[in-house]
């Protein structure tokens, strides 16, 4: 009788499950795409279907294929969705589509930007920031924060110790070039401080079966504005190129929707659709696009957010030192302050910021 | 004026309040006077309950299509406490609470992602006790029971964890036998529920974590409509209480616990069981004035006061 539950203390385990075949893998592969994924009406050609890319790619497939053959098998399948939140993941491999940024121009010369931004920058929370001082602009008293990529933490102390510290200037620039994206919530973090009151940005639909079409009603996304900590409410030019995706492609469309902020660049790279995960027999992983965001118009911003100002980096200007964007950031925002009436302009210069 | 009609007007339900009360006692000793002394002693005597507490340790699988298509397995660890009282000295109806807390570590097939599961279940049921031949008890009834949990999946994005929040009615059995053995009076209890009519809570489909918590409002504001079409639990204990010559009462057995449900077009699950071991108890409860006079009781702090 004591052997009873002694006998039982057997951990389960799911190992029989491992499939390595390459057709189950390759199979397993397209049904979760088919049952999760959310652009197929946008991303595949008109003529042709999920169903005919299982058929043409799943040629490839043999059973005596190697896993490095598989993968890029799979690979192919995927980059018919031209989706760089499509990715497989393997021990030894990452496939993902990339030309949502390789094939555009970077608008973005790193050596140059670090110069606006000075030797003598701070750092809060994952945010670079200084005053530029960079090429005479010193008496344009125009504060710059860098922002790598929404995967690095930033919280609301952080953004208000550079308002604080930028309580003289008379406007920001925040670029975010060549941000790949990461946690939403930060962008929505960033952008609420530039918010005056709760605002609509955009909307969201996410997938409620396994059909193409299956799909949520619309869920409003709205940008609140911030309850504790420094709000922004003078100039702001966010400055954009096809290297901003996913969380940063979304705090694009954020910023477009505030009043004060202007977009500077190049269309973002896009990647509107929230990822989700999953994974195969063999153990590989893969991420999709699961959830549909479209901007206020209820356009989807997939393909990019376009600038309210288009502008693209001049070789001429990279040989001077000079970075076009930001040069023309600053004159945005003196042209703001030189249109802004006289109490505007007092309340541009004030020390105190709205809290 | 007013201030003086409300003070009379307390002071009168003050008095009903006296009333009452001294007629409900003296009612209640009128029923103990004309009662046979089987009843009389039954009111003085204190309620006997039962207590088993264990720790339970086996495997579970987990499936979850929200997290993976994958099936997850590993090892499961577990609180439980069990308490049945009488729930009335005139009808054979007992209560029986059932609380356990669940924890467990699960690897997919290939080893390379982990999802861990944590469970709390607290169940309440009302039996009604039959006497079958042969000394066995069978008890028959149901009751409420709530679970709440999570499965949190170590590499997914967005859409990283599960959240099992449910309600449901029970339909349960229980059959008892006590060995007719003065030197051994060991137990043995066979439990059974069955989930009947309830509500939970699922994500959507293809819901992330960021649509539910900042979109939708929150965790619980969706819930379906469970039935054993959508959704099956159950529960299966087999368990021994041993008395350990006059230390203790050991309580080992076995646990088989199943979970099924597909709601949103997603099939979730846990199949769970192990052995448990742990200790019961019989507890006399004493409350009350009469209770508090009976011969049975010893108290810490008076042991030696009588009236």
């Amino acid at each position: 009788m004591f052997l009873l539950p002694l006998s039982l203390l057997v951990a389960c385990s799911t190992k029989g499950d491992y499939d390595s075949s390459p057709e189950t893998n390759y199979r397993a592969l397209w049904k979760i795409l088919d049952e999760g994924y959310c652009y197929f009406d946008e991303k595949l050609p008109p003529d042709s279907t999920w169903a005919m890319m299982y058929d043409k790619h799943f040629r490839k497939i043999k059973p005596e294929m190697t896993n490095d053959e598989l993968f890029d098998t799979m690979r192919d399948l995927l980059s018919e969705l031209k989706d760089g939140h499509v990715t497989l993941y393997s021990a030894f491999d990452v496939g993902w589509w990339s030309n949502w940024r390789t094939k555009y121009p970077s608008n973005l010369d790193q050596a140059i930007r670090y110069r606006y931004l000075g030797d003598d920058s701070r750092m809060a929370g994952s945010l670079l920031y200084n005053k530029i001082i960079y090429n005479n602009h010193e008496k344009d008293r125009v504060g710059l924060i860098i922002y790598n990529s929404f995967m690095s933490p930033i919280a609301s102390g952080n953004i208000s110790s550079v308002f604080l510290r930028f309580k003289e200037c008379r406007g920001i620039i925040i670029d975010a070039r060549g941000n790949g994206g990461g946690n939403l919530h930060y962008a929505e973090l960033l952008a609420s401080h530039f918010a005056e009151k709760r605002t609509l940005v955009g909307y969201m639909r996410y997938k409620t079966g396994p059909g193409h079409r299956d799909f949520s009603h619309r869920q409003p996304m709205h940008i609140d504005t911030v309850k504790q900590g420094i709000k922004w409410f003078r100039p702001i030019v966010v400055l954009t190129n096809r290297g901003m995706y996913s969380a940063a492609n979304d705090f694009s469309m954020f910023m477009k929707e505030l009043p004060y902020a202007t977009l500077v660049g190049d269309t973002t790279g896009g990647g509107g659709g929230l990822p989700r995960s999953s994974e195969l027999p063999n153990s590989w992983k893969v991420r999709y696009s699961g959830s549909i965001t479209t901007d206020i118009n209820d356009g989807h911003v997939e393909f990019g957010v376009a600038p309210d100002i288009v502008v693209s980096l001049r070789p001429e200007d990279v040989e001077k030192g000079e970075d076009t964007l930001m040069e023309e950031a600053i004159r945005v925002i003196n042209r703001c302050y030189e249109r802004a009436t006289s109490e505007e302009q007092a309340l541009f210069s004030a020390p105190i910021l709205s809290q | 004026m007013k201030k003086q009609a409300k003070q009379h007007f307390a002071a009168a339900m003050a008095l009903v309040l006296a009333v009452v009360l001294f007629c409900g006692e003296t009612a209640s000793a009128q029923l103990v006077l004309n009662s046979d002394s089987t009843t009389q002693t039954s009111l003085l005597q204190p309620k006997t309950t039962y207590i088993a507490a264990d720790i339970s340790f086996g495997g579970i699988l987990l499936e979850d299509e929200y997290l993976s298509p994958l099936r997850y397995g590993g090892t499961n660890y577990g609180l439980n406490l069990t308490v049945e009282a009488p729930l009335t000295r005139r009808l054979p109806l007992m209560w029986r609470l059932a609380s356990a807390l669940d924890f467990a570590n699960t690897k997919n097939p290939a080893g390379s992602a982990i999802t861990t599961f944590y469970r709390g279940e607290l169940q309440s049921e009302v039996l009604y006790r039959f006497n079958l031949p042969y000394g066995i008890r069978l008890a028959a009834g149901g009751g409420l029971r709530t679970t709440f949990g999570a499965r949190l999946h170590s590499s997914n994005v967005n859409n990283p964890a599960t959240i099992d929040l449910k309600a449901d009615f029970t339909a349960s059995l229980l059959a008892a036998y006590m060995l007719p053995v003065r030197a051994f009076p060991a137990t043995v209890r066979l439990y059974a529920n069955f989930g009947l009519l309830g509500m939970g809570h699922r994500l959507g489909y293809g819901q992330s974590y960021y649509e539910k918590h900042y979109l939708d409002g929150g965790l619980v504001k969706a819930f379906n409509f469970t039935h054993p079409g959508n959704t099956q639990y159950s529960s299966l204990v087999l368990a021994f209480d041993l008395p350990i010559v006059n230390f203790c009462t050991l309580r080992v057995g076995y646990r088989l616990d199943a979970d099924h449900s597909r709601l949103n077009q997603r099939i979730t699950s846990s199949v769970l069981h192990g052995g448990f071991v742990g200790f019961s108890f019989e507890t006399h409860w004493f409350t009350g004035r009469k209770a508090l006079l009976s011969p049975d009781r010893r108290p810490v702090l008076f042991p030696d006061k009588t009236f």
